[in-house]
């Protein structure tokens, strides 16, 4: 199963399993971790564009509530490429196939990887922020089939992590 | 419950004219409309925006692409470098032809040279593809597209990309480079929100070899075809996002062109994103209809068919049941009431968000202010459809891969719904025969087929796994049986021991070769009992419900509707009283002959949760269909769907 991503990421390319194995692996969580330094339950704090290089980027300031892997830190930045420019008679807007934009007051787990000056960015692009959203009780699950606890998700890593 | 509707829109004229247009079809990429700088409903700093989606105006056409030629052969990361920009232009032609003649669609692209910029794409009116090393990630390729975001008037001598050179000008009849400097200027004049500026390809040439030949298609996952990626992108450069269709139907297992992911590794599915599938045909022609308008590329010329002729388009709204709420975020599929081929799709839902008041500032509103509608516009062939609708959730692909809305709806946990089709005066949450279809017509006569409207089911779901490690198994011998159990007490507590219809059983199946399809010997509900050795016993013979032969889906949940679903709750519900029923096993068996199809020759798989140490004790394996034997480490993940009392109370 030589699943790839166009336009965004390829996790496979992580987890691929030789076919003389009895499975394939999903790409899904095992990709996104082995391609992350850092897995953060976090919230937006804050979001702003700037220029890096010339290229548009949005930078999300996330306020880190729980470190799953790495160290843990009380808030970082994650830059996305694309995002919008309103300093200009003419606003526009840059989309950057296989990059989410990000809002504020967002939760998300995050798969980071380091890109220098202290910031990251999404591992696997978009497939690296799992949406946190409320159950029917309000009690938040990580966007997966089926959705995961927060603690679910946490003995998870833990264990592809020990794999690694 | 009733839908909540935000007042503080109604008292605000411009934002109503706003919210009057039509709602967006198929799935495009989009970006947030600030047009009119309306206030936030809340008071907050900042504009209420509506995500809207992009596209080329017609004053555009053809929309001119050059190829970058800074590396010059193009870089092959897994030996000598061997391909020159100049055929990987032909390459480039070929989709450009591709697009440029869809029918019912004015589209067109026109390939005009050369380009020799060394940086990442840019705005910079020079719509390039480049080959280069990916800043951060490590895709195949990416599309950077730069748009308008509120409408304006573009005035003659305007310099928008800040280059000192004019972009703007007046007395044009099109885009095009009337300075021969390189970039295109735009005719002076009104443009729409959500008009491309420029677009450009970066194709990663650090982690893949692009070849150009039919015979240089192989199984090597880090080789793939230019003419491929260059068409997949191309279909992102004009405003399409990407489709959910991975498999057009039971017998293609072929893809969309805009499917999200390729499979480098079968060379079909490779070939396959080469050409256009309906579904990217009808999205692209309903963006840009021919015989829209009177005068420009739009207009009708000698030998255009116009959109009219060719295709329809299915309207509806759709409601998500569980929290009232309208549906943002929900696939809406079309699919041939005959063959089954699902022929087109769109994205249901009206948000807003509230961007700035600087650069990049993003926040959302309350769901009930985020989501104006649940409506869609879903453009297929004249025809006659069976449409249904979905969940953008992590299967096949997530929400964030598609669009803006698709993610508002993630966001907001509104995919926790079944797979169903649209039943008409049966329509409802609490479906008995979610799968059955009404089929709609789409005629000739130009009028949309309205009032499609839909619900999502509430249901109760028996799901004894957690999410997905592995797919199972490419050894698995011919006719080798899958079977997961769920034990009557385990029903009767989820029911309150009260009436219940059986309504589905689902497996998540998905296979090595992805054009083909996952096609199981037979899908059985039946009984059986457990055996003091641990291993159980199930009647295959005298199953409750079978289907032979079966057909999964490509890395998703196959819904196995069970017939007569109200009497088959009520017949398990009188044998479990009665003591006949232990358990229920839902049953999956892999093709009983050889060569199984495709490149690799491997059989259909099914996903399995390998989650902590040991296992739920729920799933079983038999080569023979006399002994299922527990797993050691898998969680087969099928799941039971039942309608109970209670939720129709809900309703």
């Amino acid at each position: 199963m030589n699943r790839l991503v166009s336009s965004c990421l390829l996790p496979i390319l992580f987890a691929a399993a030789p076919l003389a194995a009895s499975h394939t692996a999903d790409p899904d969580l095992a990709g996104l971790l082995a391609g992350s330094d850092v897995v953060v339950l976090g919230t937006v704090h804050a979001v702003h564009g700037t220029r890096l290089d010339g290229e548009l980027v949005t930078i999300a300031t996330v306020t880190v509530e729980e470190s799953l892997l790495g160290e843990p830190e009380p808030s970082l930045e994650v830059v996305v490429p694309g995002g919008f420019d309103l300093d200009r008679r003419v606003p526009i807007a840059t989309v950057v196939s296989g990059q989410p934009q990000l809002a504020s007051g967002e939760r998300l787990i995050f798969f980071l990887v380091r890109i220098g000056d202290g910031r990251y960015a999404l591992t696997l692009a978009e497939t690296g922020a799992l949406t946190v959203s409320p159950d029917a009780d309000g009690a938040p699950l990580v966007g997966a089939t089926p959705p995961l606890s927060v603690g679910e998700l946490r003995n998870l890593i833990s264990r592809l992590d020990d794999g690694r | 419950m009733k839908r909540r509707r935000a007042a503080w829109w109604a008292a605000l004229p411009l934002l109503s004219v706003l919210l009057a247009s039509p709602a967006a079809g198929g799935g495009y990429t989009e970006i947030f409309d600030i047009t009119g700088r309306v206030p936030p409903p809340d008071g907050g700093a900042g504009f209420l925006a509506r995500a809207v989606p992009i596209r080329w105006d017609a004053r555009c056409m053809p929309v001119p692409i050059r190829i970058n030629d800074t590396l010059d052969p193009i870089p092959n990361p897994l030996g000598a470098d061997f391909l020159a920009v100049v055929e990987a232009a032909d390459s480039l032609s070929e989709s450009v032809a591709t697009w440029s003649s869809v029918p019912g669609s004015f589209l067109r692209f026109e390939l005009v040279g050369t380009s020799s910029n060394p940086g990442p794409g840019r705005l910079d009116f020079v719509n390039e593809v480049i080959f280069r090393a990916p800043t951060f990630v490590s895709a195949f390729a990416r599309t950077i597209t730069h748009a308008l975001m509120e409408d304006t008037w573009l005035e003659d001598g305007e310099d928008l990309d800040g280059d000192g050179d004019v972009d703007v000008v007046a007395g044009l009849d099109r885009c095009r480079d009337v300075d021969g400097d390189g970039d295109h200027e735009m005719p002076a004049g009104f443009y729409r929100a959500g008009t491309i500026l420029d677009a450009d390809v970066e194709l990663n040439v650090s982690d893949f070899r692009f070849t150009v030949s039919d015979a240089a298609v192989d199984t090597n996952p880090y080789s793939v075809d230019l003419q491929a990626i260059l068409t997949h992108e191309l279909g992102h450069v004009h405003g399409l996002a990407h489709s959910l269709t991975n498999q057009i139907g039971a017998d293609d297992g072929r893809p969309a062109t805009l499917f999200a992911l390729l499979d480098s590794g079968d060379p079909a599915d490779e070939l396959a994103w080469r050409r256009l599938s309906l579904e990217d045909m009808a999205s692209t022609a309903f963006h840009y209809p021919e015989g829209s308008a009177a005068t420009g590329a739009a207009a009708l010329e000698p030998g255009d068919i116009p959109f009219d002729e060719l295709y329809g388009v299915i309207e509806g709204e759709v409601r998500h049941s569980r929290t009232g709420l309208p549906l943002a975020g929900g696939s809406v599929f079309a699919e041939d009431a005959v063959t089954g081929r699902r022929l087109g799709s769109a994205v249901s839902g009206t948000i807003v968000n509230v961007l700035g008041p600087a650069s990049g500032q993003r926040r959302r509103l309350p769901p009930e202010d985020a989501i104006l509608d649940g409506r869609y516009r879903l453009p297929v062939p004249l025809g006659r459809y069976r449409v249904g609708i979905e969940p953008i959730d992590p299967e096949p692909i997530p929400a964030s891969f598609v669009n803006e809305t698709a993610r508002e709806g993630s966001v907001r946990g509104l995919m926790d719904f079944p797979e169903e089709l649209y039943d008409r005066d049966g329509e409802g949450a609490m479906e008995l025969s979610p799968g059955r279809g009404v089929p709609v017509p789409v005629q000739p006569s130009g009028d949309a087929a309205r009032g499609v409207d839909l619900a999502t089911e509430v249901q109760v779901r028996l799901a004894p796994f957690g999410v997905d490690d592995v797919f199972v198994s490419v050894d698995a011998p011919p006719g080798f049986y899958y079977a997961v159990r769920f034990p009557a007490a385990e029903i009767v507590e989820a029911t309150g021991g009260g009436p219940f219809a059986l309504v589905a059983g689902r497996f998540h199946t998905s296979l090595v070769d992805h054009s083909e399809v996952p096609v199981f010997a037979e899908a059985l509900l039946t009984t059986g009992r457990l055996l003091t050795d641990g291993s159980a016993e199930l009647d295959l013979d005298r199953s409750l419900r079978r289907e032979a032969p079966f057909v999964g889906q490509d890395d998703d949940f196959a819904s196995f509707f069970l017939q007569a679903s109200a009497g088959l709750g009520d017949r398990v519900r009188e044998l479990i009283a009665q003591g006949g029923v232990e358990q229920l096993f839902l049953v999956l068996r892999v093709p009983t002959t050889t060569p199984f199809p495709g490149v690799s020759g491997t059989p259909p798989l099914v996903a399995s949760d390998r989650g902590a140490p040991g296992t739920r004790g729920r799933s079983y394996t038999s080569v023979d269909g006399e002994v299922f034997l527990p797993t050691v480490e898998d969680d087969f993940r099928f799941d039971l769907l039942l309608l109970t009392e209670d939720a129709s109370d809900d309703e």
